[in-house]
């Protein structure tokens, strides 16, 4: 996949057909996941994608593999849509409302071998430690916004999104 | 400073999954340009993240794909970033004649200023024994001098000693001879 996106950077269209049947999947539900509203997630799959064909150059494989970095411009363009969107509702209601938690947030993934694999390892944390998680990854909370919905301090969400994800990375044996 | 930077450290976590916003990531990026155990960290914690979005995978509506391939068909892709290692390969292709160029001259110049070195030596050795003549002629016991006016304008001064077998011949004060006879002379 590192080497298909070397040939996508060099304008090989069919190289950049196969990047999709890969990662537009992923790709897509992720930021279902954090957008919820299946026109506005097209609309986001569509500019990321559209922004792995342009930007394709700009991959590394020394920083990290092709998938994390189409996750990482996936994730990113996501929370920026839902982060945006959250400012211009607050400007308009002058309410200060925390949005509504994503409780069913894990409950759309699938039953692949992977899947099973990522559900094992997420049963492996404590409740504080999947939570933190669930909501900043696949609720595209903020920490801040993650301590106010389970009521905790910020250094404490901080720290337990990190050694959540350290033990994660450890069960899923990715490679450091 | 020591718990400032480990409360930076924890930020890994959040960073990795985009929990952190505004000026407190800008301060994070700020901290990971210099942190290097902070940058590996933060590249094992998304290919983990990767995991959870692989995970989370769900079929994009089919009309998607036909629309992307069309528009990325009419899209000009970014030029790859030119590392500063590929530049300077020409360059270090002519700057070795240059380097043995500057090399020469430089061998050149410590050479000819060796040698202005020697020959002044030898000069001042001259003019000292010459001060050294003039000096022994003036201390002996029996030195006389006579002074008298030029008829062409000018003194001329004589220093004789007997003992020392020599004679000083001075003048202050006479006109600039035409160039031709100054010529002739020399």
């Amino acid at each position: 996949l590192d080497g298909l996106l070397v040939l996508v950077a060099r304008g090989d269209q069919g190289a950049f057909e196969t990047v999709y049947d890969r990662l537009a999947g992923p790709a897509y539900g992720l930021i279902r996941k954090v957008v919820r509203d299946p026109a506005q997630s097209e609309e986001v799959s569509q500019e990321v994608l559209l922004e792995v064909w342009r930007t394709a150059s700009r991959f590394d494989a020394a920083l990290g593999s092709a998938a994390t970095w189409v996750m990482t411009i996936a994730h990113r363009r996501a929370t920026d849509r839902v982060r945006s969107e959250t400012a211009a509702a607050e400007q308009e209601h002058k309410t200060a409302q925390v949005p509504a938690a994503a409780d069913e947030a894990a409950e759309t993934v699938e039953t692949s071998l992977d899947a099973e694999r990522v559900r094992r390892c997420l049963d492996g944390l404590t409740d504080l430690q999947r939570e933190s998680i669930t909501l900043a990854y696949y609720g595209g909370y903020t920490y801040p916004q993650v301590a106010g919905l389970l009521g905790t301090g910020l250094s404490t969400i901080k720290t337990r999104i990190r050694d959540g994800l350290i033990r994660l990375r450890d069960c899923m044996g990715v490679s450091r | 400073v020591r718990l400032l930077r480990h409360d930076l450290h924890i930020l890994t976590g959040a960073y990795a999954v985009d929990a952190i916003d505004g000026p407190e990531r800008e301060r994070f990026e700020h901290h990971l340009r210099r942190c290097r155990p902070c940058g590996n960290e933060v590249r094992g914690l998304r290919e983990t993240a990767t995991r959870l979005a692989l995970a989370a995978a769900a079929a994009p509506p089919p009309q998607l794909r036909g629309r992307v391939m069309a528009l990325a068909a009419a899209t000009r892709q970014l030029p790859p970033l030119v590392h500063q290692r590929a530049r300077r390969e020409p360059r270090a292709a002519w700057s070795r004649p240059l380097a043995a160029a500057a090399v020469v001259i430089l061998l050149g110049v410590a050479i000819a200023l060796g040698v202005a070195q020697i020959r002044t030596r030898q000069q001042l050795d001259t003019a000292q024994a010459q001060n050294q003549a003039i000096a022994a002629v003036l201390a002996a016991p029996d030195v006389r001098v006579a002074t008298a006016a030029s008829s062409t304008g000018g003194t001329a001064t004589i220093v004789v000693s007997r003992s020392q077998q020599k004679m000083i011949f001075t003048t202050t004060g006479l006109p600039r001879l035409p160039p031709a006879r100054s010529t002739s002379c020399g």
